[in-house]
């Protein structure tokens, strides 16, 4: 796929159907239809235990690619198994993905994934974040947003604030193992599809991290998947960049950030989260905000 | 033919080597190392030209790549020992039950708690559930041709399972002994082209470890049944093994075991200690004979049971333990042996955990107390090496 | 059964989905509460309904949308976000 600029140039090759199980208004599923127009049918992709996972059921199967599912904390491994074993038969035109969520990157696959960068396998490694465990249920894990409400991290008569930790900055420091790292999301597709794009031109590894806007997690209406997924990156709760050989790249800058209170009353997992709450998050997106308006365009990592 | 002196580690290399795998992943362990370093330097040098050696940043992983190469053709090969073999069990499972011929040399080390770096086989036979086939060497000898034999029989349309192949740490892994190094053309007659038909081609999409509900349990009995498949295949292919190459294996390694009342049956380089012991009991008239289990999945009921079929007094050597129930093999081979027109007294001997050595002299006084008995009508269960405390 | 009458099922036996897309058979259909409902006159083929629908059930015509309603789940991702309001809603009976 050549980069597209408008919605217009999507390509028409279908290589995902309809009839899984997944929830209807999925972020997942739209990032994995999405995800193989610009990808293509050369490709093979492995996948990390969760939500996914289920799509196929034996014995059917939406995928119109080759996909591997091993276990939850090693589908950078098993990648890397499929990558050399496809250079070594002589197939080093097949894309070699890996599509996990938040829990199997950032938690349990974290060492597999950082082994995989470091050796700057050809592989191109795309986390869709709902920030949890979404498949068993809503739990923790190092994604959650601080304030947001899990079920291992409820909000109580102790505990008001739900997440007390602040999550992760993953891409951050995916960026400082020298591969290519950047954000997505699924209400700027252009901009999802041609990182994805620039990702398969690399002799190297890539990691594109796609917010995976979740209706059954964080508790909205199905129809406002691509509405949350839009007022992420406006309220700079999931702004777009992207981290190549160091430098920041902001994607979308905002002369200002839209009030994240439009954000958090539109979803169940943070609507009872206290004033101080909000603050302390709110500025947590400030902070993170002026940082990457500071570096922009110079050595972050 | 000509003899070379070489240890464990690296017959299972060069059993590696010859078999000419496509992918090499790896992660060091304590007795292990010295096979993948013997492979790196080969590497390095050009000395095989068509595998891609990795390292992988733990033994999950290793197993994991080994799953990701297997999936898409290629012919795999890895080693592992004790914490790292433990580490890669869940994995060890889906590469079973994906059906990929995976052959791994598993060098076999006691467990922690405490810390031992010296060899028993609870490592190993933690395994015996995983739907892998498992065999288990003498001596170096037997690792490199185990080796081979393990590829021939695991890539078999009839059974397409991946086996481990055995071998005590240290005592052969890091011990030289003379080996026939057979040559690549001799390995290119006897081991045919690996050709799947299962797994992931550019052509052909398939989705590989999906889930399945009603279906689990269909599959499931498919992997036991190309199990127990492979008990004829590993048959056919030892007689092939013994045309192309002079050296035969049976299912069983059976010694003095004719008209042997008292028989001893041991696993692993222990055994040959003990066939010494029994050739010096032998002298004094002692009627000991000696089984060797060699291979251990799938289980030889039938071979085993025609080898003790006249025993009157069987001595099961566990070089493990399972804590709360005793040796690991001694139910399996009593529940082999359960209908046996008359059932010999089988006693249970729990030795040589973490590496302790045993002599002549101990499978010597084992023989004494197997006699004792045979004598008393009694069997007892019982473990070496703890009085020195 | 018996596990002497176990046959041996080679590659039928090896847990494989040899089927690309087979889900496309599934009738996701009676997950909805609410059915999409799309006006041609209004419909200005921006591709934004073919875009953001998860399970594909837009496909792409050179006529612009066709809606299929064995894929479809009803999540109305199509309808809020139709720029010009081609995609109305009407209640699943």
């Amino acid at each position: 796929m050549p980069e597209i600029k408008n919605i217009r140039d999507l390509p028409e090759i279908e290589l995902f159907t309809g009839g899984s199980s997944a929830c209807a208004g999925c972020g997942g599923s739209m990032g994995l239809k999405l995800a193989l127009k610009a990808l293509g049918p050369k490709t093979i992709i492995v996948n990390a235990s969760g939500c996914m996972t289920l799509l196929p059921l034996y014995p059917t199967t939406p995928l119109k690619v080759s996909w591997i599912h091993n276990a939850i904390e090693n589908a950078s491994s098993t990648a890397a198994g499929v990558r050399h074993g496809l250079d070594m038969q002589g197939h080093d035109d097949m894309n070699v993905v890996v599509y996990a969520g938040d829990g199997a990157t950032y938690d349990i696959g974290f060492a597999s994934l950082s082994a995989a960068a470091v050796k700057n396998e050809r592989i191109i490694y795309i986390c869709y974040n709902n920030q949890s465990y979404g498949n068993t249920g809503f739990q923790w894990s190092s994604a959650t947003p601080f304030g947001s409400e899990t079920k291992t991290t409820p909000r109580g008569r102790e505990n008001q604030i739900g997440t007390t930790f602040v999550q992760k900055d993953m891409v951050k420091i995916m960026g400082a193992h020298r591969v290519y790292a950047a954000t997505a999301s699924l209400a700027y597709p252009v901009d999802f599809l041609n990182k994805i794009e620039r990702a398969k031109k690399r002799d190297g590894f890539s990691y594109i991290e796609l917010l995976g806007s979740c209706t059954a997690g964080w508790n909205y209406d199905p129809r406002l998947t691509i509405k949350m997924s839009k007022l992420a990156v406006q309220s700079g709760m999931w702004p777009l960049y992207e981290i190549e050989e160091g430098i920041l790249n902001l994607n979308k800058d905002f002369k200002e950030l839209k009030p994240i209170e439009e954000f958090l009353e539109q979803q169940g997992r943070y609507k009872k989260l206290p004033p101080d709450g909000v603050q302390k998050l709110r500025s947590l997106i400030n902070k993170h905000w002026t940082e990457l308006k500071e570096y922009n365009g110079l050595r972050y990592v | 033919m000509k003899q070379t002196l070489i240890t464990g580690n690296e017959a299972a290399a060069w059993g590696a080597r010859l078999a000419r795998p496509q992918y090499i992943p790896s992660f060091p362990i304590t007795p292990q190392t010295e096979c993948i370093e013997t492979l790196a330097r080969w590497g390095a040098d050009g000395g095989l030209p068509n595998t891609y050696f990795d390292r992988l940043e733990s033994e999950h992983s290793v197993m994991s790549a080994a799953v990701g190469a297997a999936a898409v053709g290629n012919r795999v090969f890895t080693a592992t020992s004790s914490q790292g073999l433990l580490l890669m069990h869940e994995v060890l499972y889906i590469a079973a039950g994906m059906r990929l011929p995976i052959v791994m040399a598993t060098i076999s080390r006691g467990l922690s708690a405490p810390v031992t770096l010296w060899s028993d086989h609870n490592d190993f036979l933690d395994q015996r559930d995983s739907g892998w086939l498992m065999f288990h060497a003498e001596n170096n000898q037997e690792v490199l041709d185990m080796m081979l034999i393990a590829y021939h029989v695991a890539e078999d349309n009839k059974v397409l399972l991946p086996v481990m192949v055995n071998m005590d740490g240290f005592v052969l892994s890091f011990t030289d002994e003379p080996v026939t190094i057979p040559s690549f053309e001799m390995v290119d007659k006897f081991l045919p082209d690996y050709a799947p038909e299962h797994t992931i081609t550019p052509d052909r999409p398939v989705t590989i470890g999906a889930p399945a509900l009603d279906e689990y349990t269909f599959f499931k009995a498919q992997n036991h049944v190309a199990a127990r498949n492979a008990l004829g295949v590993i048959e056919q292919v030892q007689d092939e093994f013994e045309k192309i190459f002079g050296r035969k294996y049976d299912m069983v390694d059976e010694f003095m075991i004719e008209d042997a009342e008292l028989v001893l049956i041991t696993q692993g380089s222990m055994s040959t200690t003990a066939k010494a012991a029994i050739k010096e009991m032998r002298a004094d008239g002692i009627k000991v004979g000696l089984v060797r289990l060699r291979i251990i999945r799938p289980w030889p009921a039938s071979a085993i049971k025609e080898a003790l079929k006249n025993a009157r007094a069987i001595a099961v050597i566990d070089r493990n333990v399972a804590p709360g129930r005793g040796g690991i093999m001694l139910p399996e081979i009593v529940e082999t042996l359960y209908y046996l027109e008359s059932r010999p007294i089988i006693s249970s001997f729990i030795v040589g955990l973490g590496g302790n050595p045993q002599t002549e002299e101990k499978i010597k006084e084992i023989t004494h107390k197997l006699m004792e008995d045979l004598e008393s009508g009694t069997p007892r269960v019982e473990w070496n090496d703890v009085e020195e405390l | 059964m018996r596990e002497e009458e176990l046959l041996y099922k080679a590659i039928d036996g090896i847990p494989i989905i040899k089927e690309p897309g087979s889900s496309a058979s599934i009738n996701r259909g009676s997950w909805r509460l609410v059915r999409p409902v799309h006006h041609k006159e209004k419909c200005t083929k921006c591709k934004i309904c073919y875009a953001y629908c998860p399970d594909a059930a837009i496909k792409w015509t050179s006529d612009g949308p066709d809606i299929d309603l064995k894929a479809c789940k009803g999540c109305m991702i199509c309808m809020e976000e139709c720029p010009t309001g081609a995609i109305t809603q009407e209640k699943e009976n």
